[in-house]
């Protein structure tokens, strides 16, 4: 009980015990310094005043002394101002008032905060009084009383001095309890402040994704670091298929919580905790002690790093358990207690927030993406003598797709049609209206319309399908024969074309009004000569503009990116692409059409689909322009080639890569040859599949070989031309 | 397809004008749609390639096969092809002209056909 009450002493904080014994110090310099002084004032000899009060810089100076203890130089100190009041007492010869110089030093030593130097002022007061008062009364006392009894007196003081000192230490002790309570007071307030910050950093991290894996894993990094060692989420997949997300505090446990990632838990195993939270109707767990088994049985754990106490958390969304969370704190430190159950409590509710969301987020935006997929052409049609290369970049983070479509078609005539579209707005609407612009467009085209006149049917179109919806267009028809593209555009930006020598200008067509903005507004289209080597690229105003550039810095930065010498269309769009930053918010579209440079030797590679023979033959008419011949032999050549290329259609359209090869040289002969995978044998003549065929090609071509091998057939067919004879008998 | 072909009555003819290219990718297509063209009461059908830059064996194909539905019915194919046009060969190797009456106008096929429509005497 007394021993309760009585105070622990040597409480003080090092700093501030420093802080008081440098006070002290000044003091009994101070002391060091007067006491001499005053005992000359009193008349004392010097040799007198030297030999009594050289004591007090020698206490001074050991009290000093770094190497000794704390207590020791507390006692030392103590001592050397005690002494002070005894000198004073002395050279005052004893006069009693000077003793009341004792009881403000007792005070002074209380600061302190130690028994010691209380024990000490007792004894010395005591020892002092009595034996200078035996050997020399008159300079302790001054009155008859004690001067005749000194032992009895200085008992007396030494009372007293026990008076003060009790009093003092009752003060003392209150101290000590006030500071104490406010201590803990502060502590207790660092660690809801901790918990505070801690639950806001899980605030803002959950803010920042909708991607479940980022949120999971920052969670378990933050739980691990703030509130146990290791963290563990086990996520209840709607797959079925158990995930898990694992951080520890430590590089060595961070490397375990790995390993735990790998080894997801036992669901089944209805004993283990965190199949049991998973149940129904379960709360929040705190084992103390943890069974060895709790992150499952999968993962090594060093005997020196075991969980302690664990608390195992079910994370309840609004039909189920989403996921577990378990925190564990190794042995070393205190067990996990209600506040961390609290804590972890909070963290359960607002993971589940996150986790519903992100599923959410994720359900809608694989919708979208889906829509959208589907609404793109996953590869644009091959055609003969044209290269086309296209991207789409979908914009920044958020859930809504775009609007922005493109399309190519090979049109009957030879003619290819190319379009670049983007509809305002986003979101599964705009995409389903894309879907239904581009293909409208699609069926126009087929229809043999031209490009202002696909416009000014999807402008009706759109009035019909969703009045105030809008959408900008860009629609191009490409003549290869005659070289030349017929362009109209309805508020769309402006194309590039590229020549080829690599001078990139805009297309200024006339720009009618986006489609959905005027009823039956008419489109005026131009035309303009597009060469063999040009190349035309089409792009939605995510390429061009945003908030930062306005639109003719971004047309004028992209002309600049895409102009130059001949390059891989791949090349064109990827500095197309570079001129705009990754994390943008636009969706872009894009599309280059290059119209192929035809040479002497010719090479192709063709998809098997009969579909390309069109384009076949304007690419063949085109190559043989070069050689002069005439309408007759152009016609029997290309028949004659676009013969074996049906066949190679016919037999290989099933199988194989899906392509075939055709091969031409123009020099005192045409040379033709078509290959394909396919290892057919020449049929009999009036068969109803190549026979007739065959014929034909034999009729057209001077000399015709056809073999076949393993790998597959190559059809070889020469013809002298009328214009290479001339030619020849001209040199001669 | 209205590109691929329309029809005109042409007399007791019908008239039908390709114009399309014909290959293997809309021979099919081309056979269809002149065999939905012919008119029972019609003594024949007249197709017309004047316009026509392509035509190979798979159009060819498709000609002979009209010809053939033609034959069931009693009905006859005419087929218009000009003088100049680089088709001619082609009739001539895959002897188109023994299946049809082969022109180089309309009205020549018309009147080619009337001949052998006539009823002798």
């Amino acid at each position: 009980m007394i021993l309760r009450i009585l105070p622990r002493g040597s409480s003080l904080p090092d700093a501030e015990w420093q802080s008081r014994h440098r006070g002290i110090m000044g003091l009994l310099w101070a002391h060091a310094v007067a006491l001499p002084l005053f005992a000359l004032v009193r008349g004392f000899s010097p040799a007198h005043t030297i030999l009594e009060s050289v004591i007090l810089p020698a206490l001074a100076l050991l009290a000093a002394v770094p190497a000794l203890s704390r207590r020791a130089r507390t006692v030392v100190a103590s001592a050397g101002l005690l002494t002070a009041s005894a000198i004073l007492v002395h050279m005052s010869g004893g006069v009693i008032e000077m003793h009341f110089h004792f009881f403000v030093m007792v005070s002074v030593v209380a600061l302190y905060q130690d028994w010691m130097p209380f024990g000490a002022a007792i004894a010395y007061v005591f020892v002092h009084h009595g034996a200078f008062g035996a050997l020399n009364p008159e300079s302790v006392f001054n009155h008859q009383a004690a001067l005749s009894r000194p032992w009895l007196w200085a008992g007396i003081h030494a009372l007293f001095i026990a008076g003060i000192s009790a009093t003092c230490l009752v003060t003392w002790r209150l101290n000590e309890t006030t500071l104490g309570l406010r201590q803990r007071a502060e502590d207790r307030l660092h660690e809801e402040v901790a918990v505070v910050n801690t639950l806001l950093e899980a605030s803002q991290l959950l803010a920042t994704s909708l991607e479940l894996e980022p949120i999971l894993h920052g969670l378990a990094r933050l739980l691990a670091s703030r509130v146990a060692d290791y963290c563990v989420i086990d996520l209840r997949d709607p797959s079925g298929v158990p995930r898990r997300f694992a951080a520890g505090n430590t590089s060595e446990r961070q490397s375990l919580a790995i390993a735990l990632e790998a080894a997801p838990p036992d669901l089944a195993a209805a004993d283990h905790p965190v199949a049991r939270a998973f149940g129904p109707g379960q709360h929040i767990h705190l084992l103390d002690p943890a069974p060895p088994d709790l992150f499952g049985s999968g993962v090594e754990w060093p005997a020196a790093d075991l969980p302690r106490s664990a608390l195992v958390v079910p994370v309840i969304g609004r039909h189920e358990v989403l996921a577990v969370l378990t925190l564990a704190r190794s042995r070393g430190r205190d067990p996990l207690d209600e506040g961390d159950m609290r804590v972890a409590e909070e963290m359960a509710r607002r993971a589940a927030f996150a986790v519903e969301n992100a599923r959410l987020f994720d359900r809608q935006r694989s919708v979208s993406e889906t829509l959208q997929h589907s609404l793109l052409p996953d590869h644009l049609v091959e055609i003969p003598g044209l290269e086309v290369a296209a991207r789409y970049r979908a914009g920044g983070p958020g859930v809504e797709v775009g609007g922005d479509w493109y399309d190519l078609l090979s049109l009957a005539n030879g003619k290819a049609m190319v379009a670049m579209g983007d509809v305002v707005g986003r979101g599964e609407r705009a995409a389903a209206l894309m879907g239904q612009l581009r293909t409208a467009a699609r069926v126009y085209a087929l229809e043999g319309r031209s490009p202002g006149s696909v416009i000014g049917r999807l402008n009706d179109l759109l009035h019909e399908l969703g009045p105030g919806d809008m959408a900008t267009m860009v629609c191009a028809e490409l003549d290869p024969e005659a070289g030349a593209l017929v362009l109209a555009s309805a508020g769309h930006p402006p194309p590039i074309a590229i020549g080829p020598d690599g001078r990139a200008v805009l297309v200024e067509c006339s720009n009618g009004p986006p489609l959905g903005a005027v009823a039956r507004a008419r489109y005026d289209q131009v035309t303009l000569p597009f060469e063999a080597g040009s190349t035309l690229v089409l792009f939605t105003d995510g390429l061009v503009e945003d908030r930062s550039t306005p639109i003719d810095v971004g047309l004028d930065r992209l002309s600049r990116a895409v102009a130059g010498g001949p390059t891989s269309l791949d090349d064109l769009c990827a500095r197309a692409l570079a001129t705009i930053d990754d994390g943008c918010c636009d969706d872009v579209a894009l599309l280059a059409l290059r119209m192929a440079t035809l040479g002497p030797h010719l090479e192709l590679r063709i998809p098997t689909r009969p579909a390309t023979l069109q384009p076949l033959r304007t690419t063949l008419r085109r190559w043989l322009a070069g050689s002069g011949a005439d309408d007759q032999e152009t016609y029997e050549v290309v028949v004659a080639a676009v013969e074996a290329c049906a066949n190679a259609i016919r037999h290989t359209r099933w199988s194989g890569s899906g392509c075939y090869e055709v091969e031409g040289s123009l020099g005192e002969e045409v040379v033709l040859t078509v290959r394909d995978e396919g290892t057919w044998r020449p049929e009999r003549p009036g068969d109803d599949g190549g026979g007739r065929g065959l014929n034909i090609i034999n009729a057209f071509m001077d000399h015709v070989e056809i073999v076949t091998d393993d790998t597959g057939t190559t059809v070889t067919m020469r013809r002298r031309l009328r214009a290479g004879d001339i030619a020849q008998e001209v040199d001669a | 397809m209205s590109e691929m072909l329309s029809f005109v009555a042409a007399d007791e003819f019908t008239l039908a004008i390709v114009g399309a290219e014909i290959d293997l990718a809309n021979a099919t297509e081309l056979f269809e749609e002149l065999w939905r063209g012919i008119r029972s009461e019609a003594r024949g059908l007249i197709v017309d390639l004047s316009t026509v830059r392509y035509v190979d064996s798979a159009g060819v194909q498709s000609l002979f096969d009209v010809a053939r539905e033609l034959h069931i019915s009693r009905q006859h194919l005419g087929i218009v092809v000009p003088q100049d046009s680089p088709i001619c060969r082609l009739v001539e190797i895959t002897r188109l002209d023994d299946a049809a009456v082969v022109a180089n106008t309309v009205d020549a096929c018309v009147l080619a056909l009337r001949d052998l429509t006539q009823p002798p005497g």
